[in-house]
C-alpha cells in the first residue's frame, strides 16, 4: 500500500482537477445556453428561406441559374470541415474527422480523376486532417468562437466565385448537427451545387415571380447558400458546447469518485499505521515487563 | 389569411390579416385574402398590415427581403425586422 503522503499529494490533484473541470462545465453550460438561444431562432428563420428556395427549385421556371445541378465533369471538391477551437469536447473532434476521411473517400471513389482538397473551419479539424495527410487550401479559424454573418459572407462569396470561375464544381459541408446537449449528429450536406430536394410536393400551381424568375433566383441563390452555412456554423458551436458540457460533467463525475476512493485509501493507510505503532508499543511493553 | 415576420433575431405570427402592403422590387403591392401563389423580392421599406378587427400594424424592413404567398400564408423572410406601430 502506497505511504500516507503519497496519498495525500494524490488526493489534492485529484481535487483540484475537479474544481477545474466542473468550473469548466458551468462555463460551457453558459456558452450553451446562449449558442441554444441564438440556434433556436435562427432555426425557423432558415427552414423559411430553404422552403421558398426548394419550393422555385421545383416550379420549372427557374432552369438557368449558374449554381444549380450538377455539372457534367467534376473536377475539383472542396470539402468543408467545421469543428472546433478548443478541445476537452470528448470525441467531438474525432468524429467529424473521421466523418469527413470518410467523404473524402467516398469522393474519391466516386470521381476516380477528381483533386479533392480541404477547407478547415476550427483548428482542431485541421489538426486532424493533417495527421492523416490529406491536403487543405484554406482555414479559417474565426468563425468558430464568434459566428458573425459578416464573416461567413466572405467565404462563401469566395465558394460562389470559385464554383462560378470553374475552380471548384462541388462543396460538400460537414459538421455537428445539435440535437441535445449530449448528442450531436454528423452532418454531410451539398452546399454548391444548389440541388432539388428528391423528396417534395410538387405545386399543382405555377407562383408568378417577381420582378422576374432571373432577378428573383439570383437574389435568392447566394441569400440561401449564405444562412445554410451559416445555420451549419450555428448547429457546429451550439453542439461544440453541449459535448464540452457533457465531457466536462462526466471528468468531474470521475474525479469525484476517484477522490472517494483515495480517501477510503488514505484512511485504510492511516489506520493501518496506527495499528502498527500500537503493536509496536504493546510488544515493547511486554518485553520490558519479562 | 396568416402572416408571418421571419428574422434571425425576432418572429412575428399575425393570425387574421386582411390586407398586408408590401415594398416589393416592382413596386409597393397589397395582398388580401386568397392571392394567387407568389414570391417576390423587397426592397427595404415599411410594411403595412391590416387586421379583420381593424388594427393596423406597421413593421419596418431596412435591408428588404422575399415575400411568399402560398396557401392562404404571407411569409416574408427577412434579415432584419421592427414593429415601429
Amino acid at each position: 500500500m502506497a505511504n500516507l503522503k503519497e496519498i495525500r499529494t494524490r488526493i489534492a490533484s485529484v481535487n483540484s482537477t475537479k474544481k477545474i473541470t466542473s468550473a469548466m462545465k458551468m462555463v460551457s453550460a453558459a456558452k450553451l445556453k446562449k449558442a441554444q438561444n441564438s440556434l433556436f431562432k435562427f432555426r425557423p428563420f432558415y427552414e423559411n428561406i430553404e422552403g421558398l428556395t426548394n419550393h422555385f427549385l421545383d416550379s420549372g421556371k427557374i432552369k438557368s441559374a449558374s449554381c444549380i445541378g450538377f455539372r457534367k465533369d467534376i473536377r475539383n471538391i472542396y470539402i468543408v470541415l467545421i469543428s472546433s477551437n478548443n478541445s476537452m469536447c470528448g470525441a467531438f473532434n474525432a468524429n467529424i474527422v473521421k466523418k469527413a476521411v470518410d467523404v473524402y473517400n467516398k469522393n474519391k471513389r466516386g470521381y476516380s480523376k477528381a483533386t479533392i482538397s480541404f477547407i478547415c473551419i476550427g483548428k482542431r479539424g485541421e489538426e486532424g486532417i493533417l495527421r492523416n495527410g490529406l491536403p487543405i487550401v484554406k482555414s479559417s479559424h474565426i468563425l468558430i468562437d464568434k459566428p458573425s454573418v459578416t464573416e461567413a459572407k466572405v467565404l462563401v462569396n469566395s465558394f460562389i466565385d470559385d464554383y462560378k470561375s470553374g475552380k471548384v464544381d462541388k462543396v460538400e459541408l460537414v459538421f455537428n448537427k445539435f440535437k441535445n446537449t449530449a448528442t450531436q449528429e454528423q452532418t454531410v450536406e451539398t452546399l454548391l451545387p444548389v440541388v432539388k430536394p428528391l423528396l417534395s410536393k410538387k405545386s399543382n400551381i405555377e407562383p408568378i415571380i417577381e420582378p422576374d424568375p432571373y432577378h428573383f433566383i439570383n437574389r435568392l441563390l447566394p441569400y440561401y447558400i449564405l444562412n445554410r452555412f451559416y445555420a451549419s456554423i450555428l448547429e457546429s458551436s451550439t453542439s461544440e458546447h453541449g459535448a464540452r458540457m457533457t465531457a466536462m460533467h462526466q471528468a468531474t463525475e470521475n474525479a469525484s469518485s476517484l477522490y472517494s476512493d483515495l480517501v477510503i485509501d488514505y484512511n485504510k493507510a492511516r489506520q493501518a499505521a496506527i495499528t502498527n505503532e500500537i503493536t509496536e508499543i504493546v510488544s515493547g511493553a511486554d518485553a520490558l515487563k519479562q | 389569411m396568416i402572416c408571418q415576420l421571419v428574422s434571425p433575431e425576432k418572429n412575428f405570427q399575425l393570425d387574421d390579416v386582411y390586407y398586408v402592403q408590401v415594398p416589393g422590387t416592382k413596386g409597393s403591392f397589397g395582398v388580401l385574402q386568397k392571392h394567387a401563389p407568389l414570391a417576390s423580392t423587397l426592397e427595404p421599406g415599411i410594411i403595412k398590415v391590416v387586421q379583420t378587427q381593424g388594427g393596423e400594424l406597421l413593421f419596418n424592413i431596412p435591408q428588404g427581403g422575399f415575400i411568399k404567398i402560398l396557401d392562404d400564408t404571407v411569409t416574408i423572410i427577412t434579415e432584419e425586422v421592427e414593429q415601429t406601430f
